[in-house]
């Protein structure tokens, strides 16, 4: 689900269950190529974890607050607070540094 | 959601087709991965020209044909064409390309029977694609290791019992996918790292890997095609290519920093793919790559005819 400014609060930091985040711009050919990743995580830890993408060009207050530098960033929060950054790209790894956070 | 291609009708499928050969045939449309409609930026891709639209939803709405699978063929045809730019012609492009891998821009939609469910052709494309990646007489089997191969047997196995509608647990799923990630990180062969990136990144249901799918098969593929140059050159050029390939994996595998930043020089410790990938070395060997590519060039249309062949059957069958 797409995240914005004002739904930030209740989507995020209200959240029960940790969340992660894909910051993204429709610009970024790697942001749309991993796009598609981020889409069949969501249903394997439905459970477990709330997925969401931020734009960042429509987001900057959201870009600043996690100091976004570069694209795609993937954030794991608890509470709107950072819990970890992800650095993998693929489903199969971006699922092993999950399962091993989240366990 | 439930796919009936164009929504069961004849009707229908003649009127959306119409829309598309007439400027296929003219060579306005350009073939992309995404969809391209009506864009600034962009000439309009077949399938974006199909549905009028950018957007995948639509695109399903409209045509009842899954965004996945024209993604899918569109990919094949930008494979296997050169596109360059052409300012004085109308369309700014023009595109070369064996007439069989021009054909198959229309040839893909000619193919499909209206109301047929083609939800599962790329699933059933992705199983067809690791069978042949498995097969003892695949041209970079040398390059794939024993470990990685009873990897991809396993996940074939799971596809095949999924595809006959048994439903698989994750824990199952979970064991294939660390064996697939301990074969890729082992894995030490220039050739090889590509091949097991792909069969470590399908590690999943089949189902759920068609969205991905043409992003994790563009660099298998584009390893696949640039192996067939290696018998047009010289011992000195095929070390070369190792060196760069070796390359591009310090590069891609590098631990990177919080801003996602790599903060040493991957290559290092490379001094031979950093030689390779140098910008004098490039502009010193443009000429003799591309003479490699041409004399490469039939036996790469085979190999993007044979795929294509392989997708039409399938959704011939569908």
């Amino acid at each position: 689900m797409a995240v914005d400014e004002t739904n930030f609060e209740a989507e995020v930091v209200a959240s029960p269950l940790p969340v992660l985040i894909d910051f993204w711009a429709p610009w970024c050919g790697p942001c749309r190529a991993l796009l598609p990743t981020i889409e069949a995580l969501a249903p394997i830890y439905a459970d477990s974890l709330k997925v969401v993408t931020i734009n960042i060009d429509e987001n900057p207050a959201l870009k600043d607050r996690f100091n976004v530098q570069s694209i795609p960033q993937l954030h794991l929060t608890q509470e709107g607070k950072p819990m970890a950054r992800l650095t993998s790209r693929t489903r199969t790894q971006l699922a092993a540094e999950l399962d091993d956070i989240l366990v | 959601m439930t796919f009936q291609a164009f929504h069961g009708s004849p009707t229908v499928k003649t009127e959306l087709l119409d829309r598309v050969r007439a400027q296929w045939n003219a060579r306005a449309l350009a073939p992309a991965v995404d969809l391209h409609w009506n864009s600034a930026d962009q000439p309009d891709s077949i399938s974006g020209a199909l549905a009028r639209t950018q957007d995948r939803s639509e695109f399903e709405q409209r045509t009842g044909i899954p965004a996945d699978l024209a993604q899918l063929c569109e990919f094949l045809i930008v494979a296997g064409v050169r596109q360059t730019r052409a300012p004085d012609t109308a369309a700014g492009f023009s595109l070369e390309g064996p007439d069989a891998v021009l054909a198959f821009g229309t040839e893909w939609l000619n193919a499909i029977r209206p109301g047929a469910d083609l939800s599962l052709i790329v699933p059933h494309f992705a199983r067809y694609c690791l069978a042949l990646l498995l097969d003892p007489e695949f041209i970079l089997a040398e390059h794939i290791s024993s470990a990685l191969r009873d990897v991809g047997g396993r996940i074939l196995s799971f596809w095949d019992r999924e595809l006959s509608g048994e439903s698989l647990a994750r824990i199952e799923w979970r064991d294939v996918q660390r064996s697939a990630m301990l074969a890729t990180a082992s894995d030490t062969s220039a050739w090889g790292y590509r091949v097991a990136a792909f069969v470590e990144a399908i590690a999943w249901p089949a189902r759920s890997v068609s969205r991905e799918f043409v992003g994790l098969f563009e660099p298998y593929l584009f390893n696949w095609l640039m192996y067939l140059e290696a018998p047009y050159m010289t011992d000195a050029e095929r070390a070369d290519r190792a060196h760069l390939l070796l390359g591009w994996k310090a590069m891609a595998t590098a631990p990177r920093d919080e801003a996602g930043k790599i903060d040493f020089d991957p290559l290092e410790s490379l001094p031979e793919s950093s030689r390779v990938m140098s910008s004098d070395h490039i502009m010193q060997t443009m000429d003799r790559a591309k003479a490699v590519r041409e004399a490469a060039r039939s036996r790469k249309d085979a190999v993007i005819t044979a795929l294509m062949d392989a997708l039409l059957a399938l959704i011939r069958a569908a």
